[in-house]
């Protein structure tokens, strides 16, 4: 009952984190979507998945507080903020389907299994070849920035 | 009740959200709703096939997750500070007038 409820209530969240005006609330809906598929994730016995999406959802939830707040180019705060009534009817009818239906998952029982640790361990070149990426990416976005705000100037 | 179809709907949410919505935050939003429902799906295939290196492929997921996160986050700062405004339309206006601008600047130094 618990995981219904939790699935009903990520989906009218993420209903709202789009279709608010204000910034702010918005931010704070897409929060709550975070940490109920955080909750999900615990009850469906992946607890490391929802340790770290209960921490990447923070830190992202933080970000976009203060960049919503500081930068206030839509003054969307001024705004008051009436309740989306079709809105959340949608929401709970989009949330129909996933408590009625069901699709089979075929389970695979693997031939051996090991520990997280030793997972995290012994593929750690996976983990460095796409940190290298991400970084190539980063410095190549960058530079381009930084050239056309040189060109502009 | 069935992860999958969550993990659809909410994707469902955020193609909606990247269609339709024309502000910045809003599409940093409707991608974080389509990560949040990628990242699901691979919980639960983890969860199916009962491996943990699924799990901590999961970790990879997030970090690049965040990266994208913060590459948008820094261009939605960058394109507020310098255009005053975070609409896609009024963007896409003003890169067209000052394309037009640019434009007339060298049809005025080809006549001079």
């Amino acid at each position: 009952m618990i995981i219904e409820l939790l699935a009903v209530a990520l989906i009218i969240t993420a209903f709202l984190a789009i279709n608010l005006e204000n910034s702010v609330y918005s931010v704070i809906a897409l929060g709550c979507v975070l940490i109920f598929s955080s909750l999900l994730y615990f009850f469906k016995g992946a607890f490391f998945a929802a340790l770290f999406q209960f921490a990447v959802g923070t830190g992202t939830i933080a970000i976009l507080l203060i960049v919503s707040e500081t930068l206030d180019v839509e003054k969307s705060h001024e705004e008051k903020e009436k309740l989306p009534i079709g809105t959340l009817i949608a929401a709970v009818l989009f949330s129909i389907p996933v408590l009625i239906f069901t699709v089979p998952v075929i389970q695979i029982i693997p031939e051996t299994t090991t520990g997280f640790p030793y997972d995290l361990w012994d593929f750690r070149s996976i983990d460095v070849m796409v940190q290298g990426v991400v970084i190539l990416v980063l410095a190549v976005g960058m530079a381009i920035l930084l050239k056309s705000q040189k060109e502009g100037d | 009740m069935d992860y999958l179809i969550l993990s659809f709907t909410l994707m469902a949410i955020g193609i909606y959200g990247l269609v339709t919505k024309y502000r910045l935050l809003k599409t940093i939003i409707s991608i974080e709703i389509l990560a949040t429902a990628t990242t699901m799906n691979f919980v639960l295939l983890v969860a199916a096939s009962g491996q943990v290196l699924g799990e901590t492929l999961l970790i990879l997921a997030f970090s690049t997750d965040i990266c994208v996160s913060s590459i948008i986050i820094a261009l939605l700062v960058y394109v507020a500070r310098n255009y005053g405004t975070t609409d896609i339309r009024e963007l896409a206006k003003l890169a067209k007038q000052r394309e037009d601008a640019e434009e007339e600047q060298k049809s005025n130094l080809e006549v001079h």
